[in-house]
């Protein structure tokens, strides 16, 4: 036998492996495939594979990784092996469904939900100062029938307190227009508490109030006098402050 | 003479070392402020319809008229002070702002029944395990369809859990709110969405 022949041979017996090997990984994705669609399909409809069928399955496949040449390939394998583990765990629920009430397996559920809580820490109870516990309640008093005239007689005198106030809604040419009557008619002038009451309205002692804040106007008290001045030197005034309560006679 | 000096001054270095607050805070100051936050951080308070514990960090640092960094410094060394107690300081977030209250390192009784506890599993065990949203018609078909609970009684749930803060509810999609991130850790929530998978 020549050197030549020997190489020959060598080479036919590597090729026959070869040949071989590849053959036997065609069997094994095809087992594998096969595999993964029963268990699939099984998990889907929730069928219990028994553990004996499951065991010869695995065994069938161990040692399927040594022939697994692309990624595709792989893929299939590990899809084949979560479906053995899901297996495992469907039937490990339906044998615990069958010694166990359903009731009893929630039971223990919500026990170990309740164990693994780590509470927030507080304490009970309300305020010890309640405010809905003062007794604010409005108290009705039966009138008596010959009360009734009096308290018309009241209602007539004091019909200036009892009516709702309609709020007025002003532009912004109309406070100009209250502006401007308000500068005619204070500035440069001084004015007793009673003699703006009778001489304002409410709506411009509002609008004066507004005007002050503004510092459009300037107002010193002197004596019992208001003294009203066009924008002074309010540095002067620094730190001095006090109010005036007005209540115009007019509406 | 000299001995008393170095002595007096040992005594000023160990003062110097011990307080680690700011300077304008004494330890008689310390101690008050302590206690009024232990009342604080154990207080509940309802916030827009659902329960909040503890102090939002505004409010603290209104309270307290310090700086960000003075409050921080003292929420740090309070947290040392409390965990000798067995409790923890917790921080969560709640509409933006942050939020501090006080939990037990160990084991504190739950407010929540066992139902609720079932219902809020569920939803951990869900929510651990899917991306989507999770819809309460999810919930009760995991629950009602499969006649493990009564329909009203997992609303009821539902409605308990959102008030406590364990559960936002925005239209018909679930979440978890502060409270579940603040009480179960990534770790039990993992935990509890194996168990769940089991029944």
């Amino acid at each position: 036998m020549t050197d030549q022949e020997s190489t020959d041979e060598t080479n036919s017996s590597e090729t026959t492996m070869i040949e071989e090997t590849s053959d036997w990984s065609e069997i094994i994705f095809q087992t594998l495939f096969e595999l993964e669609k029963k268990y699939s399909k099984s998990l889907r409809k929730k069928e219990v594979l028994g553990v004996i069928e499951s065991e010869t399955d695995r065994k069938r496949v161990t040692d399927a990784y040594m022939y697994l040449n692309s990624q595709r390939e792989s893929l299939v394998d590990s899809a084949l092996y979560e479906g053995f583990i899901n297996m495992s765990e469907l039937r490990e629920s339906s044998y615990l469904e069958q010694m166990f009430l359903l009731e009893q397996r929630l039971n223990n559920f919500g026990q170990f939900v309740a164990k693994a809580c780590q509470s927030i820490f507080f304490t009970m109870g309300k305020p010890t100062i309640e405010y809905s516990n003062v007794d604010f309640d409005a108290k009705t008093e039966l009138i008596v029938s010959e009360d009734r005239d009096e308290i018309k007689l009241f209602i007539r005198k004091n019909q200036d307190v009892l009516r709702v106030f309609e709020s007025t809604l002003l532009s912004y040419g109309d406070i100009l227009n209250y502006e401007k009557d308000l500068f005619e008619k204070l500035l440069d002038k001084k004015f007793k508490k009673k003699e703006l009451e009778n001489l304002l309205s409410v709506v411009e002692t509002e609008i004066l109030s507004k005007m002050i804040s503004e510092k459009k106007i300037r107002v010193v008290q002197q004596g019992e006098y208001l003294v009203f001045s066009k924008n002074g030197d309010y540095e002067e005034l620094e730190g001095i402050s006090s109010s005036v309560l007005l209540s115009p006679k007019k509406n | 003479m000299e001995e008393k000096f170095q002595n007096n001054d040992e005594v000023l270095n160990d003062k110097t070392e011990i307080v680690k607050l700011p300077a304008a805070i004494t330890d008689e100051e310390k101690s008050e402020l302590f206690k009024e936050l232990t009342t604080i951080l154990s207080r509940r308070w309802v916030k827009n319809k659902i329960f909040v514990f503890g102090s939002s960090e505004i409010d603290l640092l209104l309270a307290t008229r310090f700086d960000i960094d003075t409050l921080r410094e003292i929420i740090e060394e309070y947290k040392r002070f409390v965990e000798i107690l067995g409790l923890e300081v917790v921080e969560y977030t709640l509409d933006g702002d942050t939020w501090y209250s006080l939990k037990s390192a160990f084991y504190a009784p739950s407010e929540l029944l066992k139902s609720e506890f079932i219902v809020l599993g569920t939803i951990i065990g869900i929510l651990e395990t899917q991306t989507g949203p999770l819809l309460t018609k999810k919930i009760k078909e995991k629950l009602i369809d499969t006649n493990r609970m009564k329909a009203y009684q997992v609303d009821l749930c539902l409605r308990k859990l959102t008030q406590q803060g364990y559960i936002k509810r925005h239209q018909n999609v679930l979440s978890y709110n502060y409270r579940t991130l603040v009480e179960y850790g990534e770790k039990e929530r993992r935990k509890i969405a194996e168990e769940f998978r089991k029944i």
